[in-house]
């Protein structure tokens, strides 16, 4: 499969009064097209910053891409002009955001908004804009749209203001739809709604799909693949079944030990992980869950852990994987995990 | 919509009503009667007054023939200029204090949106600090010390502009300037403050996923949504341009309505304090009532809860 | 590093872990105070209204003159060793004037902003807490009032009450109350309904030690920060009321009489207007900035 996303060695920083905040350490992960990859982790792991560094949108100041390289459809997006950014932004990426009750302009009618990135990108009249605005209203599942067209946002459901920030996104067709906890300020109910129709869509427009999320309830309905952050970086990666079947890092049988499930005993308790994520104004030197981490071992404390390829696309940052490392079974699945041999 | 402009009237009128009638009890609350305290009135003047606000009378009748007389518009005799009415002295004299007043407002309102939005826009380098120091010292001075200043400076010293009167273009810089400057400078710090927040807001992100350029965001999306809040400030500021007549007019001898007022406070010529009042309440309340309804038009939001309503 | 056997026994998070340093934890006006003394223009405004201040209370018996002692041998001087600021037109000393000029309209202000923040605070209290008709009501009448033309008002009662110092504070009091009490009932209304006070309910505080100890001190930012708006204002529309002739009797000088015998001196003696526009300017500089600076120090989203 063709690569459509190429993300290497990214590393962000935010300068503040406190000193320079490490927000993404060294990610890398790729994305081909017509794929979908979700990144998960708690809130302040770095995903949404990376969302927005392939995008180009981090706030700068105070914001800065310090080294990496982001190659998109072939081009490198961390050295194209802002002119040349505005030209692919809407046009081949789109994003959509967190809270649908803040991310539309109040005081502009939907189909304007909508209108607007098609004008601009693909030189439509306003009236060919129209048509268009009012067949992805339809598409993104609005009922009688060409009432709804002249409204404004504040006349709109939460869960019917994310699907015209779908529609939003998808306007102009990009080959990218970036969606950055696109249901975590949403009714349970819709969420699941909204999942579906960015699935639609995505089958409908051959649109790749980054989905950013810390919940893997939703993950588990829309990605191929996951990539699992943790303070600025990714502790493992790989396709959904495999991540989902036999995780490798303790950071992930964590979270998937948080998600409530319908076929375990009721009376087994539902997983926390105790502490906070470190302090990124100065990362420790070793792997950054290990505080955090009931399997973790002097060295972990000291060296960050390397790279282990476990074949298929799975890898993982962990000392576990390591040969001199006690032997270790999964308490997700039991499995037991490479080191010790 | 209907009911909200209902309610607002409502209370335009409740307003306007305790003014009248506070207007009313101060002016009887003086001692004697008004036209006899404290400079001599001329016979038949006081006689007409007498007659007109049936002085003689109980109190309660004399407060509805007043109110009648108000009704018709008539708000009385002036004590110093014998044989004009107040309407009179409004009439010739308001066209000048509305003419200084609209071109203050416009130099205001244009002058201090482009500082607001400028200094936003350069948030915390040096137009932000430029502008921000003009909008401080803006509200730090008193507008007649700014008159005073200016006339002093630009047209007796260096002798660039006319020191006085109101004949022309020339004239009127000087007393727009003076009497704009503190609402330029409020203007330009609330712009500003409600500019920087909806830079912030999420809608501006999703402007910018749009692809569009940061001149595009700025026009299309931040300026809007930044002026909304700055229109609730204008019935407020429209106040204080009005009030600050008084004291321009007098500096730069404009024949306004305002130099009037300020001229029958010195002399204590009742009748003209309290008819001159009153119209000026009822013009302040006014245009705090059209901005407001002003505002419930541009403002989408509001315009839905008014029909819900 | 060598990987060695050693380094992969297990260790807990504890011992690997240095304890993290905790912020010393610090009440709101500590935190409050703290903010404000980083932001220099804030402090910087302190500083000149403390100075203003001590100069009110010295300025007057730095000469050997009194604020009302006429030398009609030296009238309109200009500034010299004798008298530091020169003389107005009946040989009044005009240092000794501006700095007991300063005392009246320092005095003016915050007498003017005390009142309102008795009065309102009182009435918005009320109002906000009790809620309901009783709320309906007194809010209506706030409604009515507040669209008062402030200024006309003031200009009415001043006439027919006479200038003076205490009209001018009466008058100002009796229109200025009414920002105040919406101000405070807004905050009273959003407090309210807050989970701490529900929970001081739950708990079975009595109203009197919920209005005192909940409600009176989350009130108390948004109360100080348009105190340092009013107290200005005041000056402000003392100085407007002198100019139109409605100001302090003489021989009583506040700033804006002296504003206004510089205005009617200008030709002759422009330095007589410079001095106490000089004043009144530095003054609202200085309370504009401290206000402004208070405001973010007081910021509950603002804390770090």
């Amino acid at each position: 499969m063709e690569k459509l996303l190429e993300v290497k060695n990214l590393e962000v920083s935010f300068f503040t009064y406190g000193g320079e905040v490490h927000a993404v350490r060294g990610v890398s992960f790729d994305l081909n097209r017509g794929e979908s990859v979700a990144i998960v982790g708690e809130s302040g792991c770095g995903k949404s910053v990376t969302a927005q560094a392939i995008m180009r949108l981090i706030p700068s100041p105070p914001g800065v891409i310090k080294s990496g390289s982001i190659v998109f459809d072939g081009r490198e997006i961390t050295a194209l002009t802002d002119r040349q950014m505005e030209k692919i932004r809407g046009a081949e990426m789109g994003m959509i955001f967190q809270d649908p009750m803040t991310s539309l302009n109040p005081t502009m009618t939907v189909e304007r908004q909508i209108s607007e990135g098609l004008i601009k990108h693909q030189g439509l009249s306003a009236r060919e804009a129209r048509s268009r605005a009012l067949e992805m209203l339809s598409l993104a599942g609005i009922p009688r749209p060409e009432e709804r067209m002249s409204q404004f946002p504040h006349q709109f459901s939460g869960g019917m203001r994310q699907r015209v920030m779908i529609a939003i996104a998808l306007a102009c067709s990009p080959k990218l739809l970036i969606a950055d906890e696109p249901t975590t300020a949403l009714d349970v109910t819709i969420q699941a709604q909204i999942i579906d129709l960015m699935k639609d869509l995505q089958s409908k427009l051959n649109t790749s799909i980054i989905l950013i999320t810390h919940d893997l309830g939703v993950v588990a309905g829309l990605a191929n693949r996951v990539v699992v952050m943790y303070a600025g970086q990714v502790v493992e990666s790989g396709s959904a079944e495999r991540l989902f079947a036999n995780p490798q890092h303790p950071y992930t049988w964590g979270l998937l030990r948080a998600v409530p499930r319908m076929d375990r005993d009721i009376r087994e308790e539902l997983h926390n992980i105790p502490g906070t994520p470190p302090d990124l104004f100065a990362p420790p030197p070793g792997c950054p869950f290990a505080p955090r981490c009931g399997y973790a071992m002097k060295i972990c404390h000291r060296e960050r852990p390397e790279v282990t390829s476990l074949g298929d696309g799975h890898q993982v940052s962990c000392w576990l994987q390591h040969p001199l490392a006690p032997a270790t079974l999964s308490p997700v699945n039991g499995g037991a995990i490479n080191g010790g041999k | 919509m209907t009911r909200y402009i209902v309610k607002r009237a409502g209370y335009m009128i409740a307003t306007l009503w305790v003014i009248i009638t506070l207007t009313f009890v101060l002016m009887h609350a003086l001692p004697g009667d008004p036209f006899l305290n404290p400079k001599k009135v001329p016979e038949p003047i006081r006689q007409n007054m007498l007659a007109k606000y049936g002085l003689d009378k109980p109190l309660y009748q004399q407060y509805f023939i007043y109110l009648e007389n108000l009704s018709r518009g008539e708000l009385g005799y002036s004590l110093r200029y014998t044989q004009r009415t107040v309407n009179d002295m409004i009439r010739d004299g308001f066209p000048y204090s509305a003419d200084l007043g609209v071109r203050a407002l416009i130099f205001a309102i244009t002058t201090g949106l482009t500082l607001g939005i400028i200094a936003a826009l350069n948030h915390n380098r040096g137009w932000d600090y430029t502008a921000m120091l003009v909008a401080v010292f803006g509200v730090s001075v008193p507008n007649f010390v700014v008159g005073t200043l200016l006339q002093y400076l630009i047209s007796v010293k260096l002798r660039l502009l006319p020191v006085t009167g109101w004949e022309g273009f020339k004239y009127t810089l000087l007393p727009s300037f003076a009497l704009g400057l503190w609402t330029v400078a409020l203007m330009a710090r609330m712009m500003r403050t409600t500019m920087l927040e909806v830079l912030n807001q999420d809608y501006i992100k999703t402007a910018k996923a749009k692809g569009l350029s940061s001149r595009e965001i700025v026009w299309r999306h931040a300026i809007r949504n930044a002026i909304l809040p700055v229109v609730t400030i204008l019935g407020p500021l429209v106040v204080n341009i009005i009030t600050g007549t008084l004291v321009i007019e007098t500096i730069f001898a404009i024949p306004g309505l305002g130099r009037y007022y300020v001229q029958s406070i010195n002399n204590l010529d009742y009748p003209l304090i309290m008819g001159t009042t009153i119209f000026y309440a009822a013009l302040l309340i006014l245009a705090i009532f059209l901005v407001d309804i002003a505002y419930s038009f541009i403002d989408p939001r509001i315009r839905l809860v008014g029909g819900k309503e | 590093m060598e990987l060695t056997r050693e380094l992969f026994a297990p260790q807990s998070a504890a011992e690997g872990q240095a304890e993290a340093i905790h912020r010393p934890s610090l009440t709101y006006w500590q935190d409050a105070w703290r903010r404000l003394k980083k932001n220099k223009m804030a402090m910087a405004g302190l500083v000149v209204l403390t100075i203003m201040s001590l100069m009110a209370i010295i300025g007057p018996h730095m000469t050997p003159y009194s604020y009302s002692d006429q030398d009609l041998q030296s009238t309109v001087q200009p500034p010299s060793a004798k008298h530091w600021l020169g003389t107005d037109d009946l040989g009044r000393d005009q240092f000794t004037r501006i700095w007991m000029g300063a005392r009246v309209s320092l005095f003016i202000g915050l007498m003017a902003a005390l009142l309102d923040l008795i009065i309102g605070a009182t009435y918005g209290g009320i109002s906000g807490y009790l809620g309901g008709r009783v709320d309906d009501i007194m809010m209506r009448i706030v409604e009515v009032l507040y669209a008062i033309p402030f200024m006309i008002l003031v200009i009415l009662l001043m006439v027919i009450i006479g200038g003076g110092l205490f009209s001018i504070i009466l008058a100002m009091s009796i229109t200025g109350w009414v920002g105040m009490a919406r101000l405070v009932r807004g905050q009273m209304l959003q407090l309210k309904e807050q989970e701490f006070v529900l929970a001081a309910k739950t708990l079975g505080a009595d109203p009197g030690r919920i209005i005192l100890r909940h409600l009176i001190p989350n009130t108390m930012g948004p109360i100080l920060v348009s105190m340092t708006m009013t107290i200005p204002a005041a000056i402000f529309t003392e100085a407007f009321l002198s100019f139109i002739g409605l100001g302090v009797r003489m021989p009583l000088a506040s700033w804006g009489t002296l504003a206004n015998d510089g205005y009617n001196l200008m030709r002759l003696a422009p330095w007589m207007l410079l001095y106490p526009a000089l004043a009144i300017g530095i003054t609202m500089l200085a309370f504009n900035m401290f206000g402004d600076g208070l405001r973010d120090a007081l910021d509950p989203r603002l804390r770090k």
